[in-house]
């Protein structure tokens, strides 16, 4: 019904696939086709690589070259919202009274999976920054997430979120204000509520001083 | 391992089908081995879930596997469409009982290896990735290249679209993702160690996949061996 071998309509039937915009029939011919086509798999998973990164990329530029944020950024930062929201369930934190029209940094946390404790450094401006901390999460995590950030030498609790989901590419994404730490070494815990499978991040915040 | 040199000619389905029906565990190896990734890239599609994925992965196969040795299969020519469909089926199933999880086993058929070569992307870290994709936009020669590349895979926008917007021939708009695509799998050639010249992904992912098959086989095999002698 579809001449799949015919690499235009391949390339078109496998990008509209990665954007789930296949009608029912497109769907099951294209899917049949690609059980029997491992190095069409190879290129989708290509695709989604790239368009990951350049998700990514996006992320971390968008306030400076002005491109149009992508849904998936979209559903991101809402995602990062309401888990930056949700920091300020607990009474103790400091209020926030900015609006969220953009993000400072992102900082990348990609050993979560790790059993043992890594340490990460952070480096506090003197300013106040909206920070966004990516974590990636092992395969076998299906998440939700517990996630807590407390001083590390007296346990005080500076922030937590319940229910944390993963994004497609399963990485957790926080939203913190960088108001909330000063200098000194805090533990991140994240707790799979599925597996109850706890991992702890050492998390060094220093500040311009420190660093030199 | 005669079956195993002969896939390597290409063995059709019907011959692999047939071997399975005789009881070879080789050629039941082979058919995991051919569209294990293949049903698990297509699952994860559907679920976002990978560890669901591999268990219906696993399920799926179970069951084939034992409508192949007591010949159930009629079709041995489309056997890639039976396995999405027996997998589609049992994620629906699935899907109408959440509460039901895997119970499907059988103690006479072997627990293949999870074959996670598709999943093998998922561990490239944000980090490094925004790092090479940067590298990637920054030798995009002008600002409209760097737009077809974001609206084709961050907005969705066809090829026939794009073209029309940036008045650019669909030879250039090739061109264009060409280039990305070369350029991302160079460098996780690179980080992967495989030799520049075999920067085919797939050929990356198929060596780490080999890899992995064979150290579960060379378990298998090693113990089978030492009984023997």
């Amino acid at each position: 019904m579809y001449d799949l071998d015919d690499p235009e309509v391949q390339q078109n039937f496998a990008h509209r696939y990665i954007h789930n915009l296949l009608e029912a029939d497109e769907q099951v011919a294209f899917e049949e086709y690609l059980m029997e086509h491992p190095k069409l798999i190879d290129a989708i998973e290509t695709d989604k690589l790239l368009a990951r990164g350049l998700s990514l990329v996006e992320t971390t530029t968008s306030k400076q070259t002005g491109i149009q944020r992508s849904s998936w950024l979209g559903w991101l930062l809402a995602g990062a919202s309401v888990a930056y929201l949700s920091m300020f369930a607990i009474g103790s934190l400091p209020l926030q009274t900015k609006q969220l029209d953009g993000i400072d940094r992102v900082v990348y946390i990609d050993d979560i999976r790790s059993a043992d404790p890594v340490q990460k450094r952070i480096l506090l401006s003197s300013r106040s920054e909206k920070m966004v901390l990516m974590l990636s999460t092992d395969l076998g995590q299906a998440g939700p997430f517990n996630i807590k950030i407390s001083q590390l030498d007296s346990g005080d609790l500076v922030a937590e979120t319940k229910n944390a989901k993963q994004t497609e590419t399963n990485d957790i994404v926080i939203l913190l204000n960088t108001e909330l730490f000063s200098p000194g070494k805090y533990q991140l815990t994240t707790k799979d509520s599925s597996s109850q499978v706890q991992t702890t991040t050492i998390i060094e915040f220093v500040d311009e001083k420190g660093e030199q | 391992m005669q079956m195993a040199r002969s896939n390597e000619q290409g063995v059709s389905n019907v011959e692999l089908l047939h071997a399975i029906a005789l009881g070879s565990k080789d050629a039941e190896r082979l058919l995991v081995e051919k569209y294990y990734k293949n049903l698990f890239f297509i699952l994860r599609s559907q679920t976002q879930d990978n560890s669901l994925s591999e268990d219906i992965c696993q399920e799926t196969f179970l069951k084939v596997i034992e409508k192949a040795r007591s010949k159930e299969i009629r079709n041995p020519e489309a056997i890639g469409a039976f396995i999405r469909q027996t997998g589609i089926n049992i994620l629906i199933e699935h899907k109408r009982s959440i509460a039901r999880r895997k119970t499907y086993s059988s103690d006479t058929i072997d627990q293949h290896e999870h074959l996670k070569q598709s999943s093998t992307l998922h561990h490239i870290h944000s980090a490094k990735l925004v790092e090479i994709t940067q590298q990637i936009i920054r030798e995009l020669p002008t600002e409209r290249d760097r737009t077809i590349l974001h609206d084709f895979f961050l907005q969705g926008i066809e090829k026939k679209v794009i073209c029309q917007q940036q008045g650019v021939s669909a030879a250039h708009f090739d061109r264009v993702l060409f280039r990305a695509r070369q350029r991302l799998k160079q460098a996780l050639a690179i980080k992967l160690n495989v030799p520049p010249g075999e920067c085919n992904l797939y050929h990356i992912l198929s060596t780490l996949l080999t890899y992995v098959c064979l150290s579960q086989w060379m378990k298998i095999y090693g113990s089978y061996s030492e009984r023997l002698f």
